[in-house]
């Protein structure tokens, strides 16, 4: 436990030295800025509006789920692992007494670490902003929670990219399969909207189900089981890759 | 017994594979409270178009501001898919005046009911419809609604978990109700959009007397519940929407609009023509849509242009030699000054029937090179006409494209009245 502890502070550690890990910061805010300054002159010129104080913090989730945040987690994944092979960083690494599997979930554990930042940041900026653009009070805890739940798709996200990062010779072919990867599941999903359930692509706004009205307690669990059985297998098999890797 | 490190990542893939897999099926074989009701309303609008003889349905539609009724619509079709007609009654309330109207239709004839006067109006059919052609159509059919039905497929997204089924008296409840909370940012913003600049624009607004929605415009809810019967056939169905918005003066106000539908009567209703005995009744014939009046010659220029003037080189001359029971006859010519005349001078006659087209009076000529053509004309103004030639029709037969000979073709004919 102490030797995934201490991989797992040294992942934190060189994500928190990246640039990429200062641009998703500053990209979030200016996109939350972006979607203020939308909403505010909607509102005031075309008398049109488009979200209530809660549902600013969830628009600016739903737009973000499907651009930056998928983003960035391709950046800082692809980083963390053909990143480190093609520059050869990834030997400081093993060279340290961890075994390879506990390398392996201390960067995955990371990445987790880095999307959760991200949200919460997010979240507690647009929560920031929504009372300087509304009138009434946000609602935090249906806020909280939808963050909260969008971690879940990300994360099977951040493991799609782990285990392409793992094929990939390197950083440019990895982050272009990742690109067309997402795009095809998201295309998918356009074109065959019944089969949708496949696709981890299709769970990006499960996060409405536990705001609504009624809540179908069947299908979050199905949800979860779907997005549950995407990590075992992607974790699983990033790990395979991983592990066989030579250096 | 002890598994490799191999065997056990391999089992954990298997693992992940199953969950995902059985979890997935399981919630496509489930399936939404809203792909549910859309197969229900498929297979209502299958039945009712294709597997009964003849039904009944109640519609009304009432729109409301502030919870005060400002226009409502009332109408009973009934439906007669055997023998192909169709009965319509109904109330139509605005600005407090309550209007009646009554309209019967069949393969032969029209009927309205003129409420004033309490007289009806007979429109005798004469042009044969197709015969594969039905009293009503299912919508989910047509080429637009399976292609909305695509982009909607794609777009409903978390909505489509808003639909809630519930069982009882083995039939099917199917609720939804969402709040302004739960509505997705851009749903509201189009939404919003089309209220503001289509649905309640300056005009309406006007015509409606009902307060004009100038800010803060939001969709601040929507409900529904409709009833499936054991045959798997929806019996009912309610629906209201209401929109907020701010007029000029801050004021907010709700407006509403509530649509409810009955399908009753299913292969236990009757359509039959209203008797006319003793009633003030007035006949007229749709499908003749040129008669002996329009015997006569109709012409126009044939101009070119030189050293920037418009110049007189001929006339075309579109002659209607008789009319019976509709059927057209005549010649179509061109006369041009001495010494301009082209190669082709055009010279043919042409004859129509009556019930060739049910939208169009198809002109059938054999043009100067004996080529079987076809044309089309329509009454333009009062007495002129209007000529197409080289006419190719869809598929369908709904519309046509035509090549007119040349550019410089005028399709207006004016009346020569000598």
């Amino acid at each position: 436990m102490e030797t995934l502890k201490v991989v797992y502070i040294n992942e934190i550690f060189k994500i928190s030295k990246k640039k990429k890990f200062i641009m998703a910061l500053a990209f979030s805010l200016f996109s939350v800025i972006a979607a203020a300054i939308a909403v505010y002159y909607l509102n005031n010129f075309a008398g049109i509006r488009i979200t209530s104080s809660s549902d600013f913090s969830i628009m600016v989730l739903s737009v973000l789920s499907y651009t930056l945040f998928p983003l960035f987690i391709a950046f800082i994944g692809i980083d963390m692992f053909a990143g480190e092979f093609v520059d050869q960083t990834i030997k400081l690494t093993l060279i340290c007494p961890a075994p390879r599997f506990k390398v392996f979930l201390g960067k995955v554990l990371a990445i987790a670490s880095f999307i959760m930042a991200n949200l919460m940041f997010v979240m507690i900026l647009s929560f920031v902003v929504s009372i300087f653009i509304s009138t009434s009070m946000p609602n935090l805890l249906k806020i909280l929670l939808a963050y909260i739940m969008e971690f879940f798709p990300l994360f099977v996200f951040a493991l799609v990219v782990v285990l392409i990062s793992n094929i990939a010779k390197g950083t440019s072919s990895a982050f272009m399969f990742i690109i067309f990867i997402f795009l095809v599941f998201n295309g998918l999903g356009l074109i065959f909207p019944y089969f949708k359930s496949l696709l981890f692509t299709s769970t990006f706004d499960w996060y409405n189900l536990f705001l609504g009205s009624y809540i179908n307690l069947s299908k979050i669990l199905r949800t979860f089981l779907i997005l549950l059985g995407y990590s075992i297998m992607l974790f699983a098999a990033g790990y395979y890759l991983f592990e066989k890797k030579d250096i | 017994m002890k598994f490799n490190k191999k065997s056990k990542i391999l089992g954990m893939v298997v693992l992940g594979a199953v969950i995902l897999v059985t979890s997935a099926f399981a919630d496509i074989a489930l399936g939404s409270g809203y792909y549910n009701l859309k197969s229900s309303m498929k297979t209502t609008a299958a039945n009712l178009t294709d597997d009964v003889d003849n039904f009944s349905v109640d519609v009304i539609v009432t729109t409301k501001v502030d919870g005060k009724t400002f226009a409502e619509s009332t109408s009973n079709m009934k439906y007669d898919i055997k023998n192909k007609a169709r009965e319509e009654s109904g109330t139509d309330l605005q600005k407090g005046k309550i209007t009646e109207n009554y309209s019967y239709h069949d393969e032969n004839q029209r009927i309205y009911k003129n409420f004033e006067d309490g007289s009806y109006n007979v429109v005798e059919i004469q042009k044969s419809r197709k015969n594969d052609s039905k009293i009503i159509e299912n919508p989910f059919e047509e080429e637009q609604a399976i292609d909305a039905e695509k982009i909607m497929d794609a777009f409903v997204g978390s909505l489509e978990n808003v639909i809630q089924i519930e069982e009882s008296d083995n039939k099917k409840i199917y609720i939804g109700n969402i709040s302004d909370k739960e509505i997705p940012s851009l749903v509201n913003a189009i939404s919003s959009f089309v209220f503001k600049y289509t649905i309640l624009d300056e005009w309406t607004v006007e015509r409606l007397n009902v307060p004009s929605p100038k800010s803060n415009i939001y969709v601040k809810e929507a409900s529904g519940k409709a009833i499936e019967n054991e045959e798997g056939i929806l019996e009912s169905g309610i629906f209201t929407a209401s929109m907020a918005a701010k007029d000029s003066k801050g004021t907010e106000h709700i407006y509403t609009v509530e649509f409810s539908i009955d399908i009753k009567d299913i292969n236990n209703t009757v359509v039959a023509a209203p008797n006319l005995d003793g009633k003030e009744v007035s006949y007229t014939k749709e499908g003749f849509e040129f008669d002996e009046k329009f015997i006569g010659k109709y012409k126009n220029n044939i101009v070119e242009v030189e050293d920037n003037s418009f110049v007189k080189r001929g006339e075309r001359i579109f002659e209607i030699t008789s009319v019976e029971k509709g059927n057209v006859k005549g010649r179509y010519y061109e006369v041009y000054n001495e010494g301009y005349e082209p190669d082709t001078v055009r010279n043919f006659d042409f004859s129509t029937k009556y019930d060739e087209s049910e939208f169009y009076t198809i002109l059938n000529y054999t043009d100067n090179k004996g080529e079987k053509k076809q044309g089309v004309m329509h009454r333009s103004n009062m007495q002129d006409l209007y000529v197409s030639f080289e006419v190719i029709f869809d598929e369908d037969g709904n519309g046509y494209r035509s090549n007119n000979f040349d550019d410089s073709f005028n399709s207006e004919f004016v009346r020569v009245f000598e």
